[in-house]
């Protein structure tokens, strides 16, 4: 018995054009293992792979995978075969997630989309517009851009495996508040060395110290320098690895009236279309999955002999009121 | 509906759960935090009030206009926003006083020296310690930052045992930030005094002559100012009606191997403690619900959950049943075309209702804990609203079955313990449902904050993290 009405929700259903897909196999039982392989296998081989860590829904432990040349695999003695397995199975929810994340780097590097820091971790893609809402005047120095947030997932339905993209639109503020473009704007203004010093000495920074990115004060800067101090330690860093703590409600007051730079008219854009409610970002999320994927040709796209195709309708949720 | 023949629909079960009453002072009933406080007062009132409220700020002309400001509100209310005042809601005669600093020792950017000014303040006009509750006004301060005015003014107090209130001028000198932040700050300082404004009216459902305890376990990897690094795991122990008993943690070297150890001595020493301070009459069962989010536990720490179940009920002599409940946020987004649920706008946000769960698939559900919500205007009636701005989304919530665990709870049981956690929230008084429930909540809070306090250890001289938070301070919610 089911009740009329439903819950929309941001599950764009993935259809595939064959039941069931070819993929490579190895059989492994320990997780640390599957994913040291994976680690392997991927940039070596350039194949793209997935995780079983248990048996499910017919599929065994191991490590699943899809490679444009596996004579390199056999050359290796790398002791794996063939399985014939459901093409929306468990584990190619990786897979095909793992292949838009191929595409959206090759769309990257084309200019096509805007990859942010971190694009692709913990099973979910960032990607942005490569065109922008609107920059900050007159610097330029923060920009809007829509950003889709992906992930796939694998939900069985009445004992049918089924993919979905999920997928979330959010409007990043991305921004270039290095030391290095805010010295100059400030020098720009006619304000010396000294007094530069004096006013950033007032404010918390992020440094870039060995890839990492930790919170730091600035003493002074000189020439294309910073001596910064991070975690109560003196260090010397050139400017453009120094960032201004870019969050307006700690900054406002300088980066409005000492640079200049007018932040309230993006804050305004930023703040209506994040507080849009779930039916109007839906829809929107849907034209960007449009806009970003399907015309870039991310989708439909192709694993082995199989062609995995997006439905550009979000599911809706009806209630079943039987048992569990 | 007619995309459903288009082959866009997922049939899927779901449930709706209400939204539990509270339960004020004289056990009286309310779906309202603000309203049952101000009708009824708090469930309980603290043992062992302090006598007066201090309010410490530094002497500028900016700064004291707020502290007034804080002060008058306190002392008499404000508007219908904090009607009558603490004395009148919270029903203690509670003095406050005002108490400058000099300006020029208050400097943002050499915050070992301000904070040693607070406190120097602080106990020249109070000796005993037992006898005031500090309220600080400061500038506000990057959240992420290990080293800033507010986690060394946090560090001086709590390091001789007092719990302590910070107010940021940010957020007090903007009046409209200000209307809805002086009831919660009233809220929060009660708690910290120990009192209890209320707990949950409604149960779980069990029999009466069994116990439910909710462990909420966090996890937190600090690292030590000498670049050591560290594994943090707490466990905060409530009881079904939602009332904290105790925290405890547990300090290990940073390796994977070490976490089920940490996590079995934490889960059995809780239960342990709880059982013999609290509890009156031996129970037949004792159902135990560990509420975690974050890091995935692994089918090693599993084991040792139910290890630790085991072996307190044997040498207790009680049967102690193990369930491990995993809650994340998510980026769902749902929407209900049948619910207007109309904002203050007169608009429709069509937000899914505040209770209702889906279950995606097998142990795994959404739970909406913002969205449409029913609010108990200052008369007493009842309406739907929307609790949050924007399209706010579901947590997941994953039930983790437990190999050689026969389980008698129902998953749907189960997710309404996380749901009644999310509705004990002492931290908020205008949202009658948080969005995280407060097992997860207070341990990612007490993670959070004893991880920058813990990254001073080499500066204080010892390498006992335990040593960190006095005795005395482990009896309130002092990091709430």
């Amino acid at each position: 018995m089911f009740r009329v009405g439903g819950l929309t929700i941001n599950l764009f259903r993935i259809k595939t054009s064959r039941p069931s897909i070819r993929v490579g196999y190895l059989n492994l039982q320990d997780n640390s293992e599957i994913n040291n392989v994976i680690h392997r296998l991927e940039p070596k081989y350039g194949c793209i792979a997935g995780p079983q860590y248990d048996g499910y829904r017919g599929l065994e432990p191991g490590v699943y995978f899809i490679c444009n040349d596996y004579d390199t695999l056999t050359n290796d003695n790398i002791a794996y075969s063939f399985k014939t397995i459901n093409s929306s199975s468990y584990v190619m929810k990786y897979l095909v997630l793992k292949d838009i994340a191929r595409k959206a780097k090759e769309l990257g590097n084309n200019g096509k989309l805007f990859l942010p820091r971190n694009w692709f971790a913990y099973s979910q893609i960032t990607c942005c517009d490569s065109e922008v809402i609107r920059y900050s005047e007159p610097y330029k120095l923060f920009v809007l851009r829509p950003c889709l947030v992906l992930r796939i997932e694998h939900i069985p339905v009445d004992d049918e495996d089924k993919l979905f993209l999920l997928a979330d639109l959010r409007l990043k503020r991305f921004h270039t508040l290095t030391l290095s473009n805010i010295a100059k704007i400030l020098v720009e203004k006619g304000l010396d060395t000294r007094k530069i010093g004096e006013l950033l000495s007032k404010h918390y920074f992020s440094c870039i110290d060995e890839e990492n990115r930790v919170w730091c004060t600035v003493n002074r800067i000189e020439n294309d320098i910073a001596e910064v101090v991070i975690e109560g330690k003196v260090q010397a860093l050139p400017l453009n690895r120094v960032v201004l703590n870019p969050h307006p409600k700690h900054t406002r007051d300088f980066i409005e009236k000492l640079l200049g730079e007018r932040i309230s008219e993006i804050e305004k854009i930023q703040r209506v279309l994040s507080g849009q409610r779930p039916k109007r970002r839906i829809e929107n999320t849907k034209t960007f999955i449009k806009k970003l994927l399907v015309e870039n040709n991310a989708f439909p796209l192709r694993l082995s002999d199989v062609e995995y195709t997006i439905e550009l309708t979000p599911q809706i949720i009806i209630s079943s009121l039987g048992e569990e | 509906m007619s995309d459903a023949f288009l082959g866009n629909v997922l049939f899927l079960h779901t449930h709706h759960l209400d939204i539990p009453k509270l339960t004020f002072r004289g056990d009286a009933p309310s779906i309202s935090p603000y309203y049952g406080l101000t009708i009824y007062g708090p469930y309980e009132l603290p043992p062992n009030p302090p006598r007066a409220v201090i309010l410490l700020y530094p002497n500028d002309d900016l700064f004291k206009e707020v502290a007034i400001k804080i002060k008058n509100a306190l002392k008499n209310g404000y508007k219908g926003y904090f009607p009558g005042g603490f004395t009148n809601i919270f029903q203690l005669d509670i003095e406050l006083d005002m108490i400058n600093i000099d300006s020029a020792k208050y400097d943002m950017l050499n915050p070992k020296s301000t904070a040693e000014s607070f406190y120097e303040k602080f106990t020249e006009v109070c000796s005993d310690i037992n006898d005031c509750f500090p309220v600080i006004l400061m500038n506000r301060v990057p959240r992420g930052l290990y080293e800033s005015l507010y986690i060394e003014v946090k560090y001086r107090f709590i390091a001789e045992g007092i719990p302590s209130q910070v107010v940021t001028y940010e957020v007090f000198s903007d009046e409209s930030l200000f209307r809805w932040s002086i009831f919660p700050l009233a809220l929060q300082i009660f708690v910290k005094i120990g009192g209890t404004p209320f707990l949950l009216y409604d149960r779980l459902n069990v029999p009466e002559d069994e116990i439910v305890m909710i462990i909420g376990v966090g996890l937190s990897r600090i690292r030590l100012q000498t670049r050591e690094v560290k594994y943090i795991g707490f466990a905060l122990a409530f009881e079904a009606n939602g009332r904290w008993r105790l925290i405890k943690w547990n300090p290990q070297s940073y390796s994977k191997e070490n976490l089920p150890r940490m996590l079995r001595t934490l889960i059995f020493n809780v239960i342990d403690d709880v059982l013999n301070k609290y509890v009156v009459r031996k129970p037949s069962k004792i159902r135990v619900i560990i509420h975690y989010s974050g890091k995935n536990v692994s089918v090693a720490e599993e084991g040792t959950i139910r290890d630790a179940c085991q072996r307190i009920g044997q040498v207790l002599n009680i049967n102690v049943i193990p369930h491990v409940v995993k809650i994340q946020d998510s980026m769902y987004r749902l929407y209900d075309e049948d619910n207007l649920c109309i904002d203050s706008n007169e608009q429709p946000t069509h937000l899914v209702r505040v209770g209702t769960v889906i279950n995606l698939k097998e142990d795994l559900y959404l739970l909406q804990t913002t969205g449409c919500v029913p609010v108990q205007t200052g008369k007493g009636e009842i309406r739907f609203r929307p609790s949050a701005q924007g399209a706010p989304s579901p947590v997941i919530v994953s039930i983790k079955r437990l190999q050689g665990v026969r389980y008698e709870l129902s998953n749907i049981e189960l997710v309404k313990s996380v749901f009644y956690m999310a509705r004990m929230n002492y931290a908020s008084i205008n949202n009658p449902v948080s969005r995280l429930p407060i097992s997860v909540k207070y341990s990612k809070l007490l993670a959070y904050i004893t991880a920058k306090l813990a990254h001073r250890l080499d500066q204080v001289g010892t390498g006992d993290i335990n040593s960190l938070i006095p005795d005395r301070l482990k009896q309130v919610l002092w990091f709430i």
